[in-house]
């Protein structure tokens, strides 16, 4: 087993998860709390916003990534120039960001949503506009539901690093899937499932060590 | 009697709700005057539109119709920005509370003053403002503890401190006690009693139960079917209620008002009186007497409250026990129980 190819794969697994992972939430976090406040139940609610970026985040959600990446090919030429990004680990991270915002949306959705309304409501009564809802009560009362959501896209990004082969991304479960379907290292292969196992559990475990630290809901009552 | 200003006047106040094709109404041309420095209760049993009422107020529901006149100015009208303002100086507390779980006390104290705008105060000012409203519900030394570690009548004094935070005029209570057990909720209305008289503070409260109006409030209103059915000084309300709600909510059903219809004779005590009137009443008019209903409270040695008594049978007997009673200083009437 070629332990350079195993660290190499691994690295670029991290690179691609970060830097796809980032992105997503710049544009999932904001989108997430527009669906929220759009929605019936929020603080600015307009179905005709709502459907329009409900549809958006579902259309990006139900085309597998496979055929993103094939689809989203121009977009990647457009952002890392033509033919260049080839054989290196981010010519993931269009495909990657595309097919996780739209979960990362709805993630955040699902945490502001569990906000109680009597909070929020509290807040109006003190006077506060809908911005300030947003960033001082609803974000920070979200928090460690945030949180979880958060480890949770990180987790399915990871999955969806395995598509990376097909455009020469590399990772490690492409890494894997290759030493595997040849047979020449079924050892390699064994080790590549292992890190990745390690890497999910370490995300999935900590994040929600996390939350439940953050959290001040119960720690002392 | 000195001469009293009305803070808040409510005209002709329609609330309905919409609910698939059916339009629920819930409040029905409704009026209402709250003077400066009243602490005004609003009782009805559930589903009244008390919760609606005081929601109004404030605007968190826009009423269909009507007016509320604060500051000479007609609310409704407002735009977000007035609301917005306006609401600085209507706070509210609700049943639960609704404080921020993830920020300390003291930073939920100190909300109100991160949301105003212009001239912000800085951090320090704001710790040191929220701390003195903290001292001032006798919380000081729970700054900085969440809430989860702080049981129900502490987190009403917290939701009062931020409250107070925006130097209200007007503080709305929604059913603020009635997750308290009975010692907690009695602190709380002192509480709020002794903000009412040191700050000139307007008080607005919500409950269905007749012992918390009773206990703080000068005024007040009693909502049934959607409207306001009596309305006034507590003291004419409580010693005299014409409606059949009002007389369930004071008597708190210890007479069943629908089952029987005896006639009886209702004695009001203002405090004119200290003698045993009963026993006096037994040994001078040689009659026997029922008691029906007592509701009194000896204070500084008069007796306050009410009873009712079954009448007499024979006429001149009624007649000679209500002499008797008009002797004495006590008022009486004949009430159908």
């Amino acid at each position: 087993m070629n332990w350079q190819y195993l660290f190499t794969a691994l690295y670029e697994t991290v690179l691609m998860t970060i830097v796809s992972t980032t992105v997503a939430y710049l544009i999932g976090l904001p989108l997430g709390v527009l669906l929220h406040e759009t929605s019936k139940k929020g603080l600015r609610p307009n179905k005709i916003v709502n459907a329009i970026l409900g549809t958006i985040v579902n259309i990006f959600r139900s085309v597998p990534c496979l055929l993103l990446i094939i689809v989203l090919i121009p977009v990647t030429n457009l952002v890392f120039g033509k033919g260049s990004w080839s054989g290196n680990w981010y010519s993931m991270v269009v495909p990657l960001v595309f097919a996780s915002f739209g979960f990362v949306a709805r993630m955040v959705e699902q945490s502001l949503s569990e906000v109680p309304y009597g909070v929020i409501e509290a807040a109006r009564s003190l006077g506060a506009s809908n911005f300030q809802i947003i960033f001082r009560v609803l974000l920070v009362e979200a928090g460690p539901s945030l949180i979880s959501g958060f480890a949770v896209c990180v987790v399915s990004i990871i999955g969806y690093t395995s598509f990376a082969g097909y455009i020469a991304g590399g990772g490690l479960i492409y890494q894997a899937f290759t030493w595997g379907y040849y047979g020449t290292e079924k050892v390699g292969m064994w080790v590549c499932i292992l890190f990745v196992v390690i890497v999910v559990q370490i995300i999935q475990e900590g994040g929600l060590w996390i939350s439940k630290k953050v959290d001040k809901r119960r720690n002392l009552g | 009697m000195e001469k009293e200003t009305v803070i808040l006047k409510i005209e002709n106040l329609y609330k309905s709700f919409k609910q698939k094709k059916t339009v629920n109404e819930v409040l029905t041309d409704l009026n209402l005057e709250v003077c400066e420095g009243d602490i005004y209760g609003i009782i009805g049993l559930s589903g009244e539109g008390k919760s609606t009422l005081v929601r109004c107020i404030n605007l968190l529901e826009r009423p269909d119709n009507g007016k509320i006149i604060y500051q000479n100015k007609n609310v409704i009208d407002f735009s977000n920005k007035e609301v917005r303002d306006y609401r600085k100086e209507v706070s509210m507390i609700f049943q639960d509370f609704n404080l921020m779980n993830q920020s300390t006390v003291l930073k939920n104290v100190m909300l109100p003053y991160k949301l105003a705008n212009g001239n912000r105060m800085n951090q320090n000012e704001m710790k040191e403002a929220a701390l003195k409203l903290l001292d001032r519900v006798g919380l000081k030394d729970k700054a900085n503890y969440y809430p989860s570690a702080l049981s129900g009548g502490m987190k009403q004094r917290v939701a009062i401190a931020r409250a107070l935070a925006s130097n209200p005029k007007i503080l709305l209570c929604d059913e603020c006690t009635s997750a308290l057990d009975p010692t907690t909720a009695n602190s709380i209305l002192d509480l709020l009693q002794e903000l009412n008289k040191d700050l000139g503070l307007t008080i607005i409260i919500i409950a269905h139960q007749m012992s918390v109006i009773e206990r703080v409030c000068n005024k007040v209103a009693i909502l049934s079917g959607h409207e306001i059915v009596e309305k006034g000084k507590l003291s004419d309300v409580f010693i005299n209620p014409k409606t059949a709600i009002a007389k369930s909510l004071i008597y708190s059903d210890k007479i069943n008002t629908k089952m029987s219809d005896e006639k009886g004779l209702r004695l009001t005590f203002d405090g004119n009186s200290d003698e045993p009137i009963l026993a006096l009443l037994i040994e001078r008019c040689n009659v026997l007497v029922n008691i029906m209903y007592a509701d009194t409270k000896v204070s500084e040695g008069k007796v306050y409250g009410q009873m009712i008594i079954k009448l007499p049978y024979y006429e001149e007997d009624v007649q000679k026990v209500k002499d008797f009673l008009i002797n004495h200083g006590v008022s009486i009437e004949e009430v159908t129980i």
